[in-house]
């Protein structure tokens, strides 16, 4: 008997990657988890992105909002905050870096995606070690300020290096 | 048949406790697991929780190896960003500030990669309690810097002892 935590799309990066698609959200949920666990940049200290897709495009326009605050277990804290930017840059992975063990996990929530009436939404809860071998987590919100429905999401780094590894994977949430 | 979000076990503690053990809930397969911690009850007000794990052999691991970092919410005042450290000998906090009029609480607490014998364990937890003061909330990171497999975890109570109930699951 299936449960309420539904799989829909999952991606493995064993060898490197320019990006990573997730795709399938539709007005099946209206709820969407992503889990991603072991995400590491090939380019030491990169930040991967999202952006979200169109048509199984990934969305590139100016529209992109997020806020955060950064849980740093070496430093003060820090917030970031970001209007009208080309993608969500450092909300899920920031600064990660190819040393032994460094990498970036953490759950996101999509809301509204299918709504072609509304704005995009996501939620991220994130923990990683970053380049300089300590622990940090970005924990905020994101959101793409156009009036139309997405359908997946778009990893990359923005910088232009790849994803060297990681599993990503989308869930609905049945109703 | 296993769901993607598939209930493993449900572990109680034997009234108020100092430390609340979790033996064996992980090493079933799953990249992820969620813990949902009912808090029943305190002996005292004030106080927090932190985390150690369980290796593959189901020994506590007490050196100082992990490193964290927590916001504190609070209800009544200013936030408090002071929670953390690196390579110290637990995770925390879990939650804080808890009451021992019986006001309850709640913590999810998200494990990743504990099954993985050549990755590092990561969390994420957060909470909402209840003080005198008003309510108080965690948002909480940590990892355990060690390449290997973790089975279980300990809650350790700081300064009381709590009572409580916690629910694993296995997310894939």
């Amino acid at each position: 008997m299936a449960g309420s935590l539904i799989k829909i799309d999952e991606e493995i990066v064993s060898s490197a990657v320019a990006s990573v698609t997730l795709t399938g959200i539709d007005s099946t949920y209206d709820v969407y988890m992503v889990k991603y666990n072991n995400v590491t940049p090939s380019v030491d200290a990169r930040s991967i992105s999202l952006r979200v897709t169109k048509s199984g495009t990934p969305d590139t326009t100016s529209n992109y909002d997020y806020a955060y605050k950064v849980l740093n277990s070496a430093s003060s804290f820090g917030n970031g905050a970001f209007t009208n930017d080309t993608e969500w840059q450092y909300l899920v992975a920031d600064s990660v870096g190819t040393g032994t063990s460094e990498s970036a996990n953490g759950i996101l929530y999509l809301f509204n995606f299918n709504n072609a009436s509304e704005y995009s939404f996501i939620t991220a809860e994130v923990t990683e070690i970053n380049s300089s071998a300590t622990a940090r987590g970005n924990q905020g919100g994101g959101v793409h300020t156009v009036q139309s429905s997405s359908d997946g999401v778009f990893w990359f780094d923005t910088a232009g290096g790849n994803i060297a590894s990681g599993t990503f994977t989308l869930y609905g949430l049945k109703k | 048949m296993a769901t993607n979000l598939q209930f493993l076990q449900k572990v109680t503690s034997a009234g108020l406790v100092s430390s609340f053990d979790m033996n064996n809930i992980f090493d079933k397969g799953y990249d992820q697991y969620n813990i949902y911690l009912n808090l029943i009850d305190s002996s005292t007000n004030g106080g927090y929780m932190g985390l150690r794990f369980f290796d593959s052999s189901d020994t506590i691991i007490s050196g100082n190896e992990y490193d964290w970092a927590g916001q504190q919410l609070k209800s009544y005042g200013s936030f408090d960003n002071t929670w953390r450290a690196t390579s110290n000998s637990q995770i925390a906090p879990i939650f804080v500030s808890t009451n021992d009029d019986n006001r309850g609480g709640g913590t999810l607490i998200r494990v990743f990669n504990a099954d993985d014998t050549s990755s590092y364990t990561f969390i994420t937890a957060q909470s909402s309690t209840f003080m005198d003061s008003g309510l108080d909330g965690t948002k909480t990171i940590g990892v355990h810097k060690g390449a290997e497999k973790i089975t279980g975890v300990r809650l350790v109570s700081q300064s009381n002892t709590h009572s409580l109930s916690a629910s694993i699951y296995g997310v894939k």
